[in-house]
């Protein structure tokens, strides 16, 4: 019996909609002096209709009359009257309650009843779920309970007291929801009344709230994280929100689903992970950096922290240098790019770091044959204060040193990365977070030259609530990049040479919730670029290197933005943003003019201007407009549609076909100007058989001003007039992307396909610089066909098996079309850029996961991975290059990863 | 860039390899373009214009020469060289009293199928003199057989007046051939063998504070990959002080030739030079036309200061015991040497190894026995 009215209790607080009621059902009978027990089960029977009840409470209870299509309401008030019973009716349920009454709403009309609170009940349930049935009330309504007032508060993480980004909430009663922003942090604005609240997000349990709301007030909920995890592989969240959510172009990767993904030599990677979703491509395996829409590697904005990250690679390219153990997930934006973020033109790669546990000390690790990670985190103060602790290392050396050749004895690779971060609430308005970020890799080829770059950031954020329709984030952080090239074989020419950025910036961001229907960001953005192109210098006594510098180049950018997120009716969304960008190059500098009417060289230098220390030497200011569109149509589908204007002030000169770490990046002057990108993108979005088929559709057209290429024979390392050797080229991209995946069952994952052309086009009045005559020709990333297969399968909780399939069209390439003798030896004539293509691509990669024991108290939880990167040993073709020896011209194909390389990975979490 | 080399490492590391193969890739028709290749210095002898055409990849060894073209270089003075043609595509200038000077400026013009091309002109610049030219001397013993001898052949230079930053060297080998027999006619048993270096040597001296080139190492020479050493050696060195375009141009093309194979190669490019067409400014044309002072110095490596250099050429050798069994074996046939102990005949299949003439001259160099 009491399960019946825990049953009952569970019903009457979750469901909320209502149908046909019980009591309006219409009873006929002749039951007169027949017990209350047979007259139950007579209404059950027929009317589908049950009661709960204590038997003990209905003894002596009997039918008072006949009845003729008479309202049961009726009957029971009639048959209770005078007793001290009462009953509550709830759709098909009818409960019978002794001394007290059930009330239906928070606040009862009749205060002369007694009610039962169902906070009574609560030490029947799990006590995790008890927070479920206590009702949150705000305010207590008063004469006037007509108008609005503001919800607002936090979502975190009952596990781990981190903030949830992207919860979804829900309040039913008013066809109206809201979602969690970064810091897990809500505002909504609502009618005075009385809710039920629902909030959901992926890899959480759902939860529900009922809330009486009557003046404006927060309410903070905790998550709890779902028992398994297993198989939620989905590169989305919930179907309603992949359809509610406002960015046509914005993918979102959660870190558990790269962790599950086959990993080449066991290192789980978020950018190689994302390679796999529409739109994102790479122009080779093995290279560093990727290629968002058509633009090229140096346009994505990776923000780790919210700060810039330069170096987005170890090992030469084959690892992503930031370390997935500190990642909750990702969001790339491939358009639609929020006014908040600038830059860089092509897309936003935002990685939400985890913030530490602040309950309990926990941690993870790993073990892979190249490298290992270690992870820790874990309350200063309990729920106040967090930090988190994670460091990645190799022990490539280590493998050198155990080489028979003495070149590879005397060869040095290796890399670390490490991050630390600190969040301490300070009170319920007020949070500090402190993170910082370092990397490191350095390589070295038998005691040849070596190279060594890093990566270095800090940020020290705090967030203020002012109150809840407002909340404000301010920011200063710092990232430097730099390398180092040294020789130090020859006594007389030892060197080395280098290069850094140094980039700090203030960041403020208010958010603003003035009603439900519209969400204010907005903020001011200053950052300084300090870029030292090159310096060379000479290393020990004997050697002659003379000393070089190439001039500082220095900056200042700020940049305004204002951005309204308005809800116009229920059903569209309408985003609308502006950037106001603007750049500041100032000195000391020495500027070169050159004669107007010569392709730019070092013999048409007209005249010099010297510009002091802090003298503006040029200035750019650029709007951006941003404008994201979302209509949904009916309940399981929507249109989105997006324009956005991007700006990028600081470019990486590459005139190799993949970004390579010791690139330089330089800053927009007189004669670099800013590059510019446009795109308009329609999207379609879908979910089939109640959401577990999800089908998105898009289209994107794209055009891009002042990209740079250079020269032939263009020299970029210690290059004073670097703007001799650069000509501008303009871009032009179009693809539609399609994606159809499953997010839920034992067989799970999704199949994404890209048709997509990029193009470039030499933009210069000196026929001597054009590329090819000045024609249209293929980017070097220009893939047009891309299709990637990633499918999981989960036997039990213990064992699961995902592979993953991609094939793409082959690079385009240059090839050697002709040879001729000059100076004795062989030399090879060229085609036109880019008007061949190397054999596509394509690859299978498969990995088998063994969970340890799925004992929740047990200390350690680990588990095995087994991987092959290349199942097939398919010898896929990096590049095509050519060598002349012997007076005979060659040509030879590079494959990066010719066989099938295993792995095997052990990772724990404590 | 060793990058080829880095990934290698990697690759072994990661118990794999990046691999390498053979490639021919399908390429479609295109037109033939002019291939200008020019030297003027300040010794009358140096002076060439070889004028070519582009040959389809996968050809090897056919020459495109461009015949019947004019040339002529002016200099600044307007003063005018004419160029003739002494072998096909191959054109010297004409008077043998014209010679570069240094500070003058000069300009090739062609006329080929009567559409004209010039270069930009061009400034003849003072060359420092070749301070030393020697070699180091390394025995190995490895196991093999024979032992390695080895000479490397290093030069210094030092230019006192700073001016030069960019330099180009180019090297012709001389050495003297003996087949091992000694029947043979000794016109065709003892011969001068010639190469010319092929291979792009240049240096930037820009970032020094001093234009000091010190052990620059120009080649390897050893008993194993080839005769150069068996007998006497001798090298002449070439230096050029030439522009920094001209550095560019040769630093790219050696880039585009001796560099590529690696994950960063730069995109590859067909190189302006410094040659146009007038008559239709969007041909393109390849080549430079390069205009340097020159200095020369010469090495010389004798066998008596090796004593033995073990290794050498092999023939496949028959014997034959009278001149009637060589008649009857074929018209093919090359006596070698008769064997007195023994009284027979060595006989070869092979000319070259009954007649040296085949890989160079019987005629000595003037220079040969300068040293």
């Amino acid at each position: 019996m009491k399960n019946n009215i825990l049953t009952f209790l569970v019903l009457i607080l979750i469901s909320v909609k209502g149908f046909a009621q019980a009591g309006e059902v219409a009873v006929s009978g002749d039951f007169a002096g027949k017990s209350f027990r047979v007259f139950a089960e007579a209404v059950s029977e027929r009317h589908d209709i049950k009661f709960f009840y204590k038997s003990e409470w209905l003894e002596g209870i009997s039918i008072k009359n006949n009845y003729r299509d008479v309202l049961l309401s009726k009957v029971l008030s009639e048959t209770f009257a005078g007793s001290d019973l009462s009953f509550f009716i709830d759709s098909d349920y009818i409960i019978i309650t002794k001394n007290y009454a059930i009330k239906s709403r928070l606040y009862a009309d009749s205060p002369d009843t007694n009610y039962i609170e169902p906070t009574d009940y609560s030490f029947y349930f799990d006590d995790d779920q008890s927070n479920e049935f206590q009702p949150v009330r705000i305010g207590s309504p008063s004469g006037d309970n007509r108008g609005n007032v503001t919800l607002s508060g936090y979502v975190r993480n009952r596990n781990t007291g981190e903030p949830v980004i992207g919860a979804v909430l829900r309040i039913d009663e008013l066809q109206r929801g809201s979602m969690t922003n970064e810091y897990g942090y809500y505002s909504m604005t609502l009618p005075k009344g009385d809710y039920n609240v629902h909030f959901s997000c992926l890899g959480l349990k759902s939860l529900n709230r009922q809330l009486s709301i009557y003046e404006s007030g927060s309410m903070d909920v905790e998550m709890k994280e779902n028992l398994i995890p297993l198989g939620s592989i989905t590169v989305t969240a919930e179907g309603d929100a992949e359809l509610s959510r406002m960015e046509a172009g914005l993918e979102k990767l959660n870190i558990k689903e790269v962790k599950l993904l086959p990993a080449n030599m066991g290192v789980p990677d978020i950018i190689k992970t994302a390679l796999l979703l529409p739109g994102i491509q790479t122009v080779g395996e093995g290279s560093q950096g990727f290629n968002v829409r058509g633009g090229s590697a140096d346009q994505n904005l990776i923000l780790l922290y919210d700060v810039p990250v330069f170096n987005t690679s170890h090992f030469l390219g084959f690892f992503s240098s930031v370390n997935p153990d500190v990642i909750n997930d990702i969001s790339l934006y491939k358009g639609g790019i929020p006014a908040r973020y600038g830059g860089r033109i092509s897309s936003v790669l935002h990685i939400i770091p985890k913030d530490g546990n602040k309950k309990v000390l926990s941690g993870s690790g790993g073990i892979s044959p190249v490298t290992s990670n270690l992870m820790i985190e874990g309350p200063i103060i309990k729920d106040k204060t967090s930090f988190l602790l994670a460091g990645r290392s190799t022990y490539s050396n280590w493998l050198l040193k155990l080489m028979d050749e003495t070149s590879l004895k005397n060869s040095k690779i290796s890399f670390y990365d490490g991050n630390l971060r600190l969040v301490h609430e300070i009170n319920e308005k007020n949070n500090i977070e402190f993170s910082s970020y370092i990397s490191h890799d350095d390589f070295k080829f038998n005691n040849d030259t070596l190279y060594s770059y890093d990566n270095s950031l800090m940020s020290l954020k705090w967030r203020h609530i002012f109150n809840n329709k407002l909340i404000a984030v301010f920011s200063a952080n710092r990232s430097k990049y730099n390398y180092n090239i040294s020789s130090l074989n020859d006594i007389y020419n030892s060197f080395e040479l280098l290069h850094d950025i140094n980039y700090s910036e203030f960041n403020s961001l208010l958010t603003w919730y003035p009603s439900y229907r519209h969400q204010v960001d907005m903020g001011l953005d200053m950052a300084i670029y300090g870029i030292r192109p090159g310096l060379l210098q000479a290393v020990g006594d004997s050697s002659v290197v003379k000393q070089t510098i190439v001039e500082k180049q220095q900056a200042f950018l700020p940049a305004l933005f204002f951005s309204d997120r308005i809800k116009i009716t229920d059903r569209l969304t309408v985003d609308a943003g502006l950037r106001l960008s603007s750049f500041f190059a100032y000195g000391p500098s020495t500027v070169f003019a050159y004669h107007p009417d010569f392709s730019r060289s070092e013999s048409t230098i007209t005249d010099t201007t010297n510009y002091k220390g802090g003298e503006i030497i040029k200035k750019y200011l650029n709007p951006e407009f941003r404008l994201s569109a979302n209509y949904l149509i009916g309940a399981s589908s929507s249109v989105k549609l997006n324009y956005s204007s991007t700006t990028q002030y600081i470019h990486q000169l590459s005139n190799t076909a993949t970004v390579s770490p010791t690139d330089i990046w330089v800053l927009s002057d007189v004669y670099i100007k800013p590059q510019r990108g446009r795109q308009l993108a329609l999207g379609l979005y879908t979910s089939l058989f109640t959401s577990k088929l999800g089908i998105s559709l898009e289209g994107y057209y794209k055009k891009i001003d002042n990209m740079i290429d250079f020269k032939g024979g263009a020299k970029l390392l210690m290059n004073e007039n670097i703007e001799t050797d650069i000509i501008n080229t303009i871009g032009r991209a179009y693809g539609v992307e399609l994606m159809v995946r499953k997010e839920t069952g034992r067989l799970n994952g999704w199949i994404s396909y890209t048709y997509s052309r990029t193009e470039l086009r030499s933009n210069t009045i000196f026929p001597e610089d054009e590329i090819n005559k000045g024609n249209w020709f293929p980017a070097n990333y220009d893939k047009p066909h891309d299709l990637s297969i990633i499918l999981n399968y989960i036997f039990s909780r213990r064992f699961s098996f995902s592979c993953t399939y991609v094939y793409s069209t082959g690079r385009p390439i240059t090839y050697p079309i002709a040879t001729y003798t000059y100076g004795g030896a062989d030399v090879l004539h060229y085609s036109d850029r880019n008007k061949y293509r190397i054999p596509d691509y394509s690859r299978l990669d498969a990995s088998f996961t063994i969970n340890g024991s799925l004992k929740s108290k047990k200390l350690v939880r680990s588990s095995l991975s087994f991987s092959v990167y290349n199942l097939l040993g398919r010898d896929n073709v990096y590049s095509i290059y050519y060598i002349t020896k012997n007076k005979l011209v060659q040509g030879y194909k590079l494959s990066v990863f010719a066989r099938p390389i295993p792995s095997l990975t052990y990772n724990f979490k404590f | 860039m060793r990058f080829r080399s880095l990934i290698y490492v990697l690759f072994l590391i990661i118990l794999s390899d990046s691999c390498t193969s053979k490639f021919v890739p399908e390429i479609e028709e295109y037109d033939k373009v002019i291939v200008v290749e020019g030297l003027l210095t300040d010794e009358s002898i140096s002076n060439y214009v070889k004028l070519s055409r582009t040959i389809p990849i996968g050809i090897t060894g056919i020459a495109s020469p461009v015949v019947n073209a004019h040339i002529y270089v002016k200099d600044d003075l307007d003063r005018i060289a004419v160029f003739q043609e002494k072998s096909p595509g191959y054109y010297i200038s004409d008077s043998t009293n014209f010679t570069g000077e240094a500070g003058r400026t000069y300009t090739l013009h062609l006329s080929i199928d009567g559409k004209n091309y010039e270069s930009e002109p061009m400034l003849m610049r003072e060359v420092q003199p070749i301070d030393s030219i020697y070699a180091r001397f390394e025995y190995r013993e490895d196991g093999r057989y024979p032992p390695l001898y080895q000479y490397t052949i290093y030069f210094d230079s030092f230019d006192s007046s700073n001016d030069n930053r960019f330099f180009r060297w180019t090297y012709e080998e001389v050495w003297e051939y003996h087949l091992p027999w000694h029947y043979p006619p000794l016109y065709k048993s003892l011969c001068w063998l010639t190469e010319k270096s092929t291979d792009i040597i240049i240096k930037n001296n820009s970032s020094l504070e001093q234009s000091i080139i010190n052990k620059y190492p120009l080649l390897q020479i050893d008993n194993r990959s080839s005769t150069r050493l068996f007998h006497k050696y001798s090298i002449l060195l070439k230096q050029y002080s030439i522009s920094e375009d001209e550095y560019t141009f040769w630093e790219s093309m050696r880039e585009m030739t001796q560099e590529q194979g690696g994950l960063y190669d730069p995109i590859p490019q067909s190189l302006p030079g410094n040659i146009r067409c007038v008559d239709e400014p969007s041909e393109p044309v390849l080549g430079f036309f390069s205009v340097s002072a020159v200095s020369k110095k010469r090495l010389f490596i004798r066998n008596d200061t090796l004593k033995y250099m073990p290794g050498g050429q092999y023939c496949v050798t028959d014997t034959a015991y009278s001149i009637e069994e060589i008649s009857g074996l074929g018209r093919y046939v090359f006596i070698l040497e008769f064997i007195d102990e023994g009284g027979y005949y060595l006989l070869s299949r092979f000319e070259q190894c009954a007649d040296c003439r085949l890989f160079g001259t019987n005629v000595p160099p003037d220079f040969w026995y300068d040293d």
